[in-house]
């Protein structure tokens, strides 16, 4: 449930991220390669080693996409309807490894913010993420 | 046994020895009722927890918060043997204050949030990450193995 301070709050935080969308993105991914390496196993095809063209580009569609949400939350399943299908049909990525990707996007949240990453935001960050997570894994059976 | 490599060591002792345990341990522990606010069931006694400032400036949170990151430094001095060093504190966790185990990995993550502000994107890399949560998830883990 979020409150609509909290959507505002949402709101202001992804856009200050969609200049930086390449570095953030690409960082999340990184943190959540390395602290846990089965996500790997998803991305056989492509070059994630750090800093990676490939890492770059993916880390900066999955912000977007984030930013996009943000900007649309109380229209959540239609905006990612085409997302929910390609992770449902296409990727079928085990539902457990969403928390893997959103607790490291909070961690690169934390490290760029600092103190402004409140307790207060990173509890609207939080559920705003657990939200669109749901969405994506809403078609998978 | 859990199998730590040099660098693994190294990284989490170099964090310990930077953390100040007595700002870290209450500012992790008052995020955690903040942001999963079912935490706050193990505090009925601890007052005013009607807000997140209320929270914040609770003197008994803070407290509880040192007395957390008082237990991490035993895990911190017996790494090699978390989970005997831990044997008492999990049956104390699970037949005294029955906490679900849920909960540490929340209070774990807290703590690994505020390492993360604290030290920014070099200071807490993608390697100094693995490395402290490898460690946190060892103390969760040895914190719930004595429930049944």
């Amino acid at each position: 449930m979020l409150s609509n301070f909290e959507k505002e709050l949402i709101v202001q935080i992804w856009d200050k991220m969609i200049p930086v969308a390449e570095d953030i993105g690409s960082e999340a991914l990184l943190r959540m390669f390395t602290t846990f390496p089965k996500t790997k196993t998803y991305f056989s095809h492509l070059d994630i080693s750090p800093n990676s063209d490939h890492l770059r580009c993916h880390g900066k569609k999955i912000v977007q996409a984030l930013a996009d949400g943000a900007r649309n939350i109380s229209t959540l399943a239609t905006t990612l309807a085409p997302l929910s299908r390609f992770h449902a049909y296409l990727l079928r990525i085990h539902p457990t490894n969403f928390k893997l990707l959103n607790h490291c996007i909070i961690v690169t949240l934390a490290c760029h913010m600092g103190d402004n990453f409140t307790p207060v935001a990173h509890a609207a960050i939080d559920k705003f993420l657990s939200a669109f997570s749901a969405v994506l894994a809403e078609k998978f059976r | 046994m859990v199998e730590w490599t040099d660098a693994e060591r190294t990284a989490i002792l170099g964090l310990w020895g930077k953390l100040n345990i007595d700002e870290i341990g209450p500012q992790a522990l008052s995020r955690c009722l903040i942001v999963y606010p079912w935490t706050q069931r193990y505090f009925s006694t601890f007052g005013n927890l009607s807000s997140p400032a209320a929270i914040m400036g609770n003197a008994k949170v803070a407290a509880h918060g040192r007395t957390v990151m008082g237990g991490l430094e035993r895990a911190i001095k017996n790494m090699d043997n978390i989970k005997a060093t831990y044997a008492a504190l999990s049956v104390m966790h699970s037949e005294k204050l029955h906490v679900d185990p849920e909960n540490f990995k929340l209070l774990a993550d807290c703590i690994t949030v505020c390492a993360a502000m604290k030290f920014g994107p070099s200071g807490f890399n993608a390697d100094i990450q693995e490395a402290w949560q490898k460690f946190l998830s060892v103390v969760v883990s040895a914190l719930g193995r004595q429930y049944h």
